[in-house]
């Protein structure tokens, strides 16, 4: 078995996108979205949990124009509403490894919508499609995600999704000139 | 912020306490700790399998600690007998930028150096946390290794939480429990 096995998401076989639920789908970024990603960035609210004051890196577009915004380290994917096929978000995500064995890594994401799409469910519907195909495209065994413990609708989000509260990193996270709490989350294969 | 561990200004080694020391590893070491992995139990919970051998040709040009890693050698103060190792390595999951960072640390003694509270896991804490800027010292390790959960809350280190699932070893996955010292505890 080859060290990034289990992380491997380039079987056609398996996990098509679009990845599409009730409300919400995910879909593969492509060149035309790299306008919107980056005023989406541009737009971020000052201070919110996703801002960590660096400089905007802008969308990759040589790369976008060759393959989707995903690898065998990283990726990312659009959230798109149904009923009007608008893009509201993003949810990205990344190897994380519990030990020396290929089996022992797992997924951490994140999410980030649009402020006027937040609180209607989206976000919640999104995470828990982006766990499932992440479980049916690769062979990890859990997935996981970790918000600041005052990122309370996300933490409801994330109970409302199926993960289970693990626990509390103390002081990992430096953002906006301190040390911040952060909650990790998690589901693996037994939990469905 | 800088969070290289400056070998020259900042160089603390060796690192005592009052039952062991930690000092840096030398080509002279290289056999032993090659006897050290031999003889590591089967099924035990550091054993991922068969070991490579140390590599001899980085320990001839210095230590083996950068700004990404570490190991040293952990030293009986009594007889001045090494009995095990101990090592770090720098996580980069908590976010973006450099100062989301925190080492991660894990040890392994000798049989007949457990249980006895050498005090290893304080120590390294204290030793990164002066040679370093990182604000965080972490360690996780399987809820069936007890005797290493009794020895992290000994030395400082508050629990987290269970990661469930998360490490793969002889043939199953197994929950670690997380514990964490921060800098100022």
């Amino acid at each position: 078995m080859t060290e990034t096995d289990v992380v491997s998401l380039t079987s056609t076989a398996r996990g098509r996108l679009p990845h599409t639920g009730r409300t919400v789908r995910l879909r593969d970024v492509t060149l035309a979205d790299a306008d919107m990603l980056d005023a989406w960035f541009d737009q971020r609210e000052p201070g919110s949990f996703n801002d960590f004051g660096q400089p905007h890196r802008p969308t990759p577009r040589d790369a976008l124009a060759a393959r989707p915004l995903r690898d065998e380290q990283r990726g990312t994917l659009i959230v798109e509403r149904l009923e009007d096929s608008a893009p509201i978000g993003t949810v990205s995500w990344h190897v994380r490894r519990y030990g020396p064995t290929s089996e022992s890594q797992c997924f951490n994401f994140g999410i980030e919508l649009l402020a006027w799409a937040r609180g209607h469910g989206y976000g919640t519907e999104a995470q828990r499609l982006l766990a499932d195909w992440l479980f049916l495209a690769s062979d990890v065994n859990r997935v996981e995600a970790s918000t600041d413990v005052d990122n309370l609708p996300e933490q409801r989000s994330l109970d409302k999704a199926g993960f289970v509260r693990e626990g509390v990193q103390r002081g990992c996270q430096f953002r906006a000139g301190a040390y911040h709490d952060m909650i990790t989350y998690s589901r693996v294969r037994s939990d469905r | 912020m800088t969070t290289m561990i400056d070998q020259t200004e900042r160089d603390l080694l060796p690192f005592a306490g009052r039952l062991a020391r930690l000092r840096d590893v030398t080509l002279a070491d290289a056999d032993m700790l090659d006897q050290w992995s031999r003889e590591l139990e089967v099924g035990s919970f550091n054993d991922f399998g068969p070991r490579e051998p140390i590599a001899r040709e980085p320990l001839t040009r210095g230590p083996l600690r950068n700004d990404r890693n570490g190991m040293l050698i952990v030293e009986r103060i009594a007889d001045g007998a090494p009995v095990g190792t101990i090592g770090w390595r720098r996580v980069t999951v908590y976010g973006p930028s450099p100062t989301c960072d925190a080492w991660q640390i894990g040890i392994e003694l000798i049989p007949s150096a457990r249980g006895v509270g050498l005090g290893s896991e304080r120590l390294v804490a204290d030793y990164l946390f002066a040679s370093t800027d990182l604000a965080r010292v972490e360690a996780s390790t399987d809820v069936a290794n007890l005797a290493e959960q009794r020895s992290l809350e000994k030395a400082g280190y508050t629990r987290e939480g269970v990661m469930r699932r998360a490490q793969f070893r002889a043939g199953a996955y197994h929950d670690l429990a997380y514990y964490s010292r921060l800098r100022g505890e």
